[in-house]
Parts: structure tokens; C-alpha cells; sequence
């Protein structure tokens, strides 16, 4: 009788045990979902900042950088690239030199000469009749923003120098800043 | 017997509910405090980076000096480090403090930024001043970027010297509250002194002499501050008060390695432009000037900065008055 009784009373409390074992990992998954939600949530609102922020940097970098000593003209006229300065900034050499310089995944200048069309493929510099300098090519570049500038290189005619000047457009790339 | 056994039944079970809620609660707990630091830890890591994203706008791009002020909501503090192998790098961090301004707070992550060359202090506050010159020996290599938010009492320099007056006129783009003359000073402001001994927390000591080949008696120098001594050329005495001794000697080896870049390129473009009938005689000049620019910045030397600086910025004339400009 008595092993009948700590029978019972052993399995409900078997049972007590197991109802609670349930409980507590139905509030472990509870706080797990949670916890996840969160992170999802905040981890969205970073890769959005993150986006935006890499977008803010390409779009000051397009206002910028035409100054800066490796592309500037002689003259240090705003928005005016050095084509001589291009040519030396696209060698194997110099490539490598500037390899973790820039802070944006790609730099690409165009002319825009009688060979430019948007569905023509650029040539690539250097090369006859080359209308496409690639400074820079990460890999990684996705999208790319870009802005006019005047491409320059100084030329002497009969003892006189000057600059010979076409149309040109910087563009600078950087990962996913569309999604 | 049966009392007994009751009694272990009972107490097993809370012991078994005490144990996994405690264990459940330390997790949420924990769970929240991790989430907690990580949400603090990016926005603090996007004030870095938008720090170094506004940085492109805030610099002199072709102007003499251009200074500005940010307004942070919460009082922020940046930390920065830097590394001079080759072109280098800056690297900042921010921490917003909270509304008591305890230290309870943590960095957030460090933001690189190769092109830039970035000297602040590591002073917390609500309002940073942010001042850009173009730093160059011959030819322009980048813009500085200086943020402080700290007072500064100038003392020893005189309104009435054409040179020093440009220095004033340049000290209150770094701060519009700039205050002149040791009778102005207050308690809290850091005091610099031109040339002139007494209380002072940094001093400039210049080098010119009317012998050397200076333009103005401020041109070159040394800073001492903290007990040790830095040199200056041109610009670069403003980062060289502004900034902490390890951030400035960096920077400079920095844009001293850059030099060395732009000379080649110059060098590069020489030879170009020489095929087309533009000639110019700044070969030599320019590889002494890239050659030197090297070595300083692989093992930056006071006398030796200083002698390069006096050397080469007849360059700059040079090139303006030449057939074919390289850079001016």
C-alpha cells in the first residue's frame, strides 16, 4: 500500500518537474524571441544609418575631391582634374601606393570627348583614343555617383602654353549605398 | 518515513524552479545589458563617423583657413590614434556622455580614415571648434583638420606686426572666444605665450632670425608644451599648439610621406609635359624634396624639418614664375 501511495506521489511529482521544465524553456524561447526581435530592429536601423552614411561620404567626397593635390589643376581651379596627374595615378606603381588611401570602393574619371556614349563601352586609359581612367577599383563598387568636371592638361602652341581642357565626369562608387 | 520523503518532493521542485529562474533571469538580464551596451556602443560609433564624414566639408579646400563650430546635444568626448606607416591613418572614436556627465559610458567603435588628417584634443564637450589650413612646403599636400573645444589665452603677440596679426586674425578662426593679452586671461583657459617667458601652459618659441630665409618671425619654431618640444613649419604650428605631441608628430610624418608621393607625381608629370614642349628646370629641387620628405617621414627630425621647410619653399616661386605650371 505504502509503495503504492510513493508511487503516485513519486510520478505527480515526476510530472510537476516536467510541467515546469516545459514552462521554463517555453520562457527561455520567449526571451530568445524577444531578444531577436530587438536585435533585428536595431540591427535595421543600423545598416540604414550605415547606407546613409556611406552616401553622405561619396556625395562629399564628389564636392571635394577634385581638389585635392592628386587630381587638382595647375591653376587650382574648382572642379578641374589634371589629365597628366590621372595618367601617372593610373600606372601599376602609383595604384598600389594609393591602394588603402581612398575611402570609397571605386574612382573612375570619363571624358567625355566624340567617343563618349552612355551605350558604348568606355576604352579604357591608357590607349588610343581612351576615354575611361580608372584610379581605383576596389571590386566591391555597386553603385556609383558621379559629377562634371573639366579635364585639363597644359600644351604649348607656337612657344605660347596653355590649357587644352575636354568635358570629363568623376564618378565614385561605394557598396550597396541604394539599398 | 513518508514525512520525510513529502518534504525532499517539495523542496526538489523549488529547488529546480529557484535554480532555472535565477539562471533565466540572469540571462535576461544579461541579454539586456548586451543589447543595451551594443545600442550605445552605434551610436556612438555613428557620431565617429558622421564626425568623419562632415570633416570633407569642413576643410579649407583652396581657402587660407575656414573654420567652423559643431553642436553636439550631449557633451562628447574623442579619442583618436594614429599610425604613420606610409600613407597612414587617423583613426576616432566617440563617446557621448550621459546627462550627469559620469564616466559610465564606453567608446564606440574606432572609425579609419586614410585621407584625412585629423588632430583634436581629448577634452569632453557640448561644442568643438573645428579650424582647416592647407599644409605645404612647395606645393599644397592636404588640407588639417584641428577640433578643440578648449579656451586659449594668446600672450606676446603684437597687433601692430603685419605677420603676427595674420596670426591673430587665423587663432580666432579656431575660436571665436580666443582671448588676447595675459590681463585677459581667465582661470580656465589655456595660456600661450609667443615668445615670451611667465606663466604659460605652451609656448612658441620662433626660429627666424633676418639672416634666415624666413617671410615672417613666426615661420618656423618649436612648441613646447608638457615638458617636451615640437618643431613647426608654416601652418603647421597650429596643430602643433592644438594637439597632443604623439597625434602631431604622426600627422606630420603623414603628410611628410604624401609629400614624397606628389613630388613623384610632379616628377611623373614633368616628364609629360616635356614631350608636349613645356619645360621645367624643378627636377632636381623636387627629387631632394621627395627624397628628404621620405626619410623624415620614416624618422621625423626637428632641425631637419625645419631645414627642408627653408630649403624647398622657393619652389612655390618658382613654379609660378616657370612656362608650364606644375601646381600653382
Amino acid at each position: 500500500m505504502l509503495s503504492v501511495i510513493y508511487g503516485l506521489k513519486s510520478k505527480r511529482a515526476q510530472f510537476k518537474i516536467q510541467q515546469m521544465a516545459f514552462m521554463m524553456v517555453f520562457v527561455v524561447i520567449f526571451f530568445v524571441l524577444v531578444g531577436m526581435f530587438v536585435l533585428q530592429m536595431n540591427l535595421g536601423g543600423m545598416k540604414a544609418s550605415a547606407r546613409e552614411k556611406e552616401r553622405d561620404q561619396v556625395m562629399s567626397a564628389l564636392s571635394s575631391w577634385s581638389e585635392l593635390s592628386e587630381f587638382s589643376c595647375s591653376d587650382n581651379s574648382i572642379y578641374c582634374i589634371d589629365e597628366d596627374k590621372l595618367n601617372v595615378l593610373i600606372s601599376s606603381e602609383y595604384s598600389r601606393f594609393y591602394e588603402n588611401f581612398w575611402p570609397v570602393d571605386s574612382i573612375t574619371v570619363y571624358k567625355i570627348n566624340e567617343d563618349w556614349s552612355s551605350d558604348k563601352k568606355p576604352i579604357l586609359c591608357p590607349g588610343q583614343n581612351c576615354n575611361m581612367y580608372r584610379v581605383y577599383d576596389s571590386g566591391k563598387g555597386t553603385s556609383e555617383y558621379g559629377t562634371y568636371v573639366s579635364i585639363c592638361k597644359t600644351s604649348v602652341i607656337s612657344g605660347v602654353a596653355y590649357d587644352d581642357c575636354e568635358l570629363g565626369l568623376l564618378s565614385i562608387g561605394a557598396k550597396n549605398i541604394k539599398d | 518515513m513518508i514525512k520525510n520523503k513529502k518534504g525532499m518532493e517539495f523542496s526538489f521542485v523549488w529547488l529546480f524552479a529557484i535554480l532555472a529562474g535565477t539562471a533565466i533571469l540572469f540571462l535576461a538580464i544579461y541579454g539586456a545589458i548586451s543589447v543595451g551596451k551594443g545600442m550605445s556602443n552605434s551610436q556612438n560609433t555613428l557620431v565617429a563617423k558622421e564626425l568623419t564624414v562632415i570633416s570633407d566639408s569642413l576643410q579649407a579646400g583652396g581657402a587660407a583657413a575656414t573654420g567652423s563650430v559643431i553642436h553636439f546635444p550631449r557633451e562628447i568626448e574623442i579619442y583618436q590614434e594614429c599610425s604613420s606607416d606610409s600613407f597612414g591613418y587617423n583613426e576616432i572614436s566617440t563617446k557621448v556622455l550621459n546627462k550627469k556627465g559620469k564616466d559610465f559610458e564606453f567608446f564606440g567603435e574606432l572609425i579609419k580614415t586614410a585621407n584625412k588628417y585629423i588632430y583634436s584634443s581629448d577634452v569632453a564637450s557640448r561644442e568643438f571648434y573645428t579650424v582647416s589650413y592647407p599644409i605645404g612646403f612647395a606645393f599644397e599636400i592636404a588640407d588639417v583638420l584641428i577640433l578643440d573645444s578648449q579656451t586659449y589665452c594668446y600672450i606676446g603677440l603684437d597687433e601692430e606686426d603685419y605677420f603676427q596679426k595674420g596670426i591673430i586674425s587665423d587663432l580666432t578662426i579656431v575660436q571665436k572666444k580666443a582671448l588676447f593679452g595675459a590681463s585677459n586671461c581667465t582661470e580656465d583657459s589655456v595660456r600661450v605665450c609667443f615668445g615670451v617667458g611667465g606663466k604659460c601652459d605652451i609656448t612658441v618659441r620662433p626660429l627666424c632670425s633676418d639672416s634666415s630665409n624666413c617671410d615672417s618671425e613666426y615661420e618656423v619654431g618649436y612648441v613646447e608644451k608638457e615638458g617636451s618640444s615640437v618643431a613647426y613649419v608654416g601652418n603647421l604650428l597650429y596643430p602643433a599648439i592644438f594637439s597632443p605631441k604623439e597625434i602631431y608628430e604622426c600627422n606630420t610624418k603623414r603628410l611628410l610621406y604624401r609629400q614624397f608621393v606628389l613630388s613623384n607625381i610632379y616628377l611623373e608629370k614633368i616628364n609629360r609635359i616635356g614631350s608636349r614642349g613645356c619645360n621645367s628646370a624643378l627636377s632636381s629641387s623636387l627629387g631632394l624634396l621627395g627624397g628628404e620628405s621620405f626619410r623624415l617621414s620614416m624618422d621625423l627630425d626637428n632641425r631637419d624639418l625645419i631645414n627642408l621647410y627653408l630649403q624647398t619653399k622657393s619652389l612655390g616661386e618658382d613654379d609660378l614664375h616657370a612656362e608650364c605650371h606644375l601646381w600653382s
